[in-house]
């Protein structure tokens, strides 16, 4: 199981360092100063190209593909009635009735569907932060060794774990932990 | 002579506590202090943070009677109907607490407040059932 398909982020990176060469030149020429175009153009042009496309544009584009794909999925794949959890930048689809979870995330959109009792170390945690408090919460399994982490409440900031949105977080957290273990039960 | 002033304010305001500051609801009409006689507890449609209709309707045609905490599903908001009387002059209201149980913890979502008249029927109903 895959979070990130690694030669897509590559193709992307590529297009934005040809546009980013491309405006080098052509404030090289406009600059007539060759290392104050390569410097502008390439560097910082591309760096704020690469924040706006990854961190804004892409997932958002995205967003709605992987949710198109993931439900074109669970009726092609005959999952029935999924409990659907909607992450930042992912989707998790449980199907208690075939015991088949189906994970899709925007950095590798492609739908990948996997038995419920081939998972391991389900379980739900939080990232410790400073002072006791904590900016993630998430629920995991394991699939091959590879854990998937799936958040429910992320901040830059700390919060206090007796805070409304830790304790929703870790409501969902368990709830899907729950989900995970009766889908693997039900099939075992 | 400090010490003692120190000590009889203390007590000053240790007994005039209750009439300072009361945390506990008063009657509308007569001002005594509403009595919880007793707590039922029922599970909503509604899970995590999601919002309904604050109305008597909607707690009268979605609600599920449970006998205690355990059976709240993870991640399923549940509210309590606490049927308050006044001592002093007999009137009874429904205090309703939703809330979201997260491990030992509760996180109140929303509270509502009713005359008794309104789920007299609906409580009675779901007491003969059980």
């Amino acid at each position: 199981m895959k979070k990130v398909d690694v030669t897509q982020i590559i193709k992307e990176a590529a297009v934005i360092l040809v546009i980013s060469i491309v405006a080098a030149v052509a404030l090289a020429k406009v600059s007539r100063n060759v290392v104050v175009g390569i410097v502008l153009g390439v560097f910082i042009l591309g760096s704020i190209l690469s924040l706006i496309w990854f961190a804004g544009i892409r997932i958002s584009i995205y967003k709605k593909k992987i949710e198109k794909r993931m439900n074109e999925a669970i009726e092609k794949e005959h999952l029935g009635d999924c409990h659907m959890f909607y992450a930042y930048t992912s989707i998790v689809a449980i199907s208690e009735l075939t015991g088949k979870i189906a994970y899709i995330n925007s950095f590798n959109p492609v739908v990948q569907i996997i038995d419920a009792k081939d998972v391991t170390n389900v379980k739900s945690d939080y990232v410790k932060g400073p002072l006791g408090g904590t900016t993630q919460v998430y629920f995991q399994f394991a699939y091959n060794k590879v854990n998937m982490r799936i958040p429910t409440f992320m901040s830059n900031q700390a919060f206090s774990l007796t805070s409304e949105k830790v304790l929703t977080g870790i409501s969902k957290a368990d709830t899907y932990c729950e989900i995970i273990k009766r889908a693997q039960n039900e099939n075992a | 002579m400090g010490a003692i002033l120190k000590h009889l304010s203390a007590i000053l305001i240790h007994c005039m506590q209750n009439h300072l500051y009361n945390s506990k609801e008063q009657c509308k009409n007569c001002k005594a202090t509403l009595e919880v006689r007793e707590s039922i507890l029922y599970v909503l449609p509604c899970r995590f943070d999601e919002q309904h209709e604050e109305t008597a309707q909607y707690y009268m045609h979605n609600t599920v009677r449970i006998e205690d905490e355990s059976q709240i599903p993870t991640g399923q908001r549940a509210c309590y109907f606490n049927i308050v009387i006044c001592p002093g002059c007999g009137e009874r209201q429904v205090n309703i607490v939703d809330f979201l149980q997260v491990r030992e913890q509760k996180i109140i979502k929303a509270g509502s407040r009713y005359p008794y008249s309104v789920l007299k029927n609906y409580i009675e109903n779901n007491q003969k059932e059980i």
